[in-house]
């Protein structure tokens, strides 16, 4: 029986390892790639944190994001643009990479009390029908990838603002305004391909 | 412009026979001084050093310099703009008469910039000298001076860390990782396993990055022009976006089906193909999910294979995992690393 149980939590933590490493390597290979769509073409970098963020348990997905920022850190080509190196994260647009830690931890922290809460409820109470219980969740996902949003384009503003001595809206202007839109679509096709991917693995 | 991910390049040299955890110190020095270095003689210097590195580690050039094709145009057009803008502070007379066809040359960049912002941190800087006119506020000199230096500190970042890319082996690198983790192995971080996340995740970008190319060989067969330019490369995408949307769908189709046969449920994609940002949306889901699903069922499979061979097993002497040759960290390597670091520390501090 216990040699069960320890069975069980190793392979719990080699799932944790595998999972972890492909989020850290879709990460970086969405970095890699422009996809355009419209008039402004981008990377699909936010779309893969995302999807972390909603696909992995908590833990992992803090983990995930950490040690993608750690692979950048250490000069590894795996930001935007082939680019890599500490001073990439000190530049003006690394206040997004420390975004993504930030605000990944956040909207885990939101997702996973939304998850306690719904539990406890679920089991007083499970009356509402499928579809509303599924609308419901994705409610909240939606908000936690707004959340996400507005805290990674916050962080990225404040670093370009320190950086090149500008008043937020000029930063705010430059920095995220012509792509909020599209970020709003990839945490929204995010949420859609993390639920397949959950729906897909019978564990989660 | 082919996809391609950079990867190990095996080459018999100091470079690559050199620890890892040195290269990796050394990268780190490097890119730390450059982000100090504000003279022409402290970039030259930097210049030379990774120049040495390069011929010593007898890699061939092109994979390094190709990559990056689309840094060097922005770098371009930033010392352009910043040049243009510096001009235009002085307000003199024949920038008067320019003034017109300025505003047209900043409004092309505009959109150029747009198009490449993703690609790196100059853009941003473009964008903001376009934004506020004046740029930072220096003179044409100090401006032009200014970008040329930004522009050269990031393409020699991205040169040597390609070179560190292409010279050291993953295995190399996880044990590297290790090594440096382990004293914080006492206060309870799990050194090994966080090597073994990083590692995997280096193995794992070809293997999404095949996925990838799958995708765009789609898109090429159908006629679009990627590789020849830069300008015809945004053509290509541009022009072909539609034939491109449908290889895409396609491909998810064929995708779908294949998870659909293994019994996997996808949410609903209306079949229609078509114009418009909806459907590319749509195209897009259809391609994505699948290979992520597909993805993680390869990590499951992995996580099943690495449990038979008894990873994570309860450790019966140090550490759960074997390691396949370790270095040892000789004094060699400590002189190489010592050296590079007190070299850097001193190029900061002077030039």
């Amino acid at each position: 029986m216990e040699k069960a149980i320890a069975a069980s939590s190793a392979q719990s933590r080699v799932r944790s390892i595998v999972f972890v490493a492909i989020a850290i390597a879709l990460t970086a290979a969405c970095s890699m790639v422009t996809v355009p769509l419209g008039p402004i073409p981008f990377t699909l970098q936010n779309f893969a944190i995302s999807f972390t963020v909603l696909a992995l348990k908590p833990k992992e997905a803090v983990a995930a994001i950490a040690g993608y920022l750690l692979l950048g850190a250490i000069g590894l080509p795996v930001f935007a643009g082939f680019a890599g190196g500490f001073s990439k994260l000190l530049g003006p647009t690394g206040g997004f990479l420390w975004g993504y830690l930030i605000g990944g931890i956040i909207a885990v922290g939101i997702l996973s009390a939304v998850q306690k809460m719904k539990g406890s409820k679920s089991v007083a109470a499970s009356k509402g029908t499928r579809w509303q219980q599924v609308l419901l969740s994705a409610g909240w996902e939606t908000m936690a990838m707004l959340v996400l949003i507005c805290i990674i384009d916050a962080c990225g503003c404040l670093q370009y603002m320190a950086l090149y001595q500008v008043d937020f809206l000029a930063a705010f202007l430059v920095c995220a305004a012509p792509f909020l839109v599209v970020d709003i679509c990839k945490a929204i096709a995010a949420i859609v391909c993390a639920q397949a991917v959950k729906a897909a693995l019978p564990t989660k | 412009m082919s996809f391609s991910v950079p990867t190990y390049i095996p080459r018999d040299s100091p470079v690559h026979r050199c620890d890892a955890r040195v290269k990796l110190g050394l990268l780190l020095a490097y890119s730390i001084t450059l982000f100090f270095l504000h003279s022409w003689a402290g970039m030259g210097l930097a210049a030379v050093a990774l120049a040495i590195a390069i011929a010593a580690s007898r890699l061939p050039l092109r994979p390094i310099v190709a990559p990056l094709v689309p840094l060097y145009v922005l770098a371009a057009i930033t010392v352009g703009l910043s040049y243009l803008n510096g001009n235009g502070t002085g307000a003199s007379g024949w920038q008067a008469l320019n003034g017109a066809l300025l505003m047209g040359a900043r409004i092309i960049l505009l959109a150029w910039a747009s198009l490449v912002f993703t690609y790196s941190t100059t853009s941003n800087h473009l964008m903001d000298a376009l934004l506020n006119g004046n740029g930072t506020g220096a003179s044409g000199w100090q401006a032009l001076n200014g970008a040329l230096l930004m522009g050269a500190r990031i393409i020699l970042l991205a040169w040597a860390s390609l070179v560190f890319t292409y010279s050291t082996t993953s295995n190399h690198l996880m044990d590297a990782l290790s090594s440096v983790l382990r004293p914080f192995r006492r206060i309870g971080v799990p050194a090994d396993d966080i090597a073994l996340t990083l590692s995997l995740a280096l193995r794992f970008i070809p293997l999404i990055a095949q996925q990838m190319q799958l995708v765009r060989n789609a898109q090429y067969s159908r006629g679009a022009k990627f590789g020849e330019g830069p300008l015809n490369s945004i053509k290509a995408w541009g022009g072909t976006l539609i034939p491109v949307l449908v290889g895409l769908f396609r491909q998810g189709e064929t995708l779908a089906c294949a998870m659909e046969a293994r019994c996997y449920g996808a949410p609903p994609r209306g079949a229609k193909f078509g114009e418009g940002p909806l459907n590319s949306i749509k195209a897009w889901g259809g391609t994505l999910i699948p290979v992520l699903v597909g993805l993680f069922r390869q990590g499951e499979t992995l996580a099943c294979a690495m449990e038979a061979r008894c990873y994570g097993a309860p450790p019966r002497k140090r550490g759960g995992r074997t390691l396949l040759n370790r270095r040892p960290f000789t004094i060699g390597d400590m002189a190489v690393l010592v050296a590079g670091i007190a070299a850097c520390a001193l190029a900061a501090f002077f030039l």
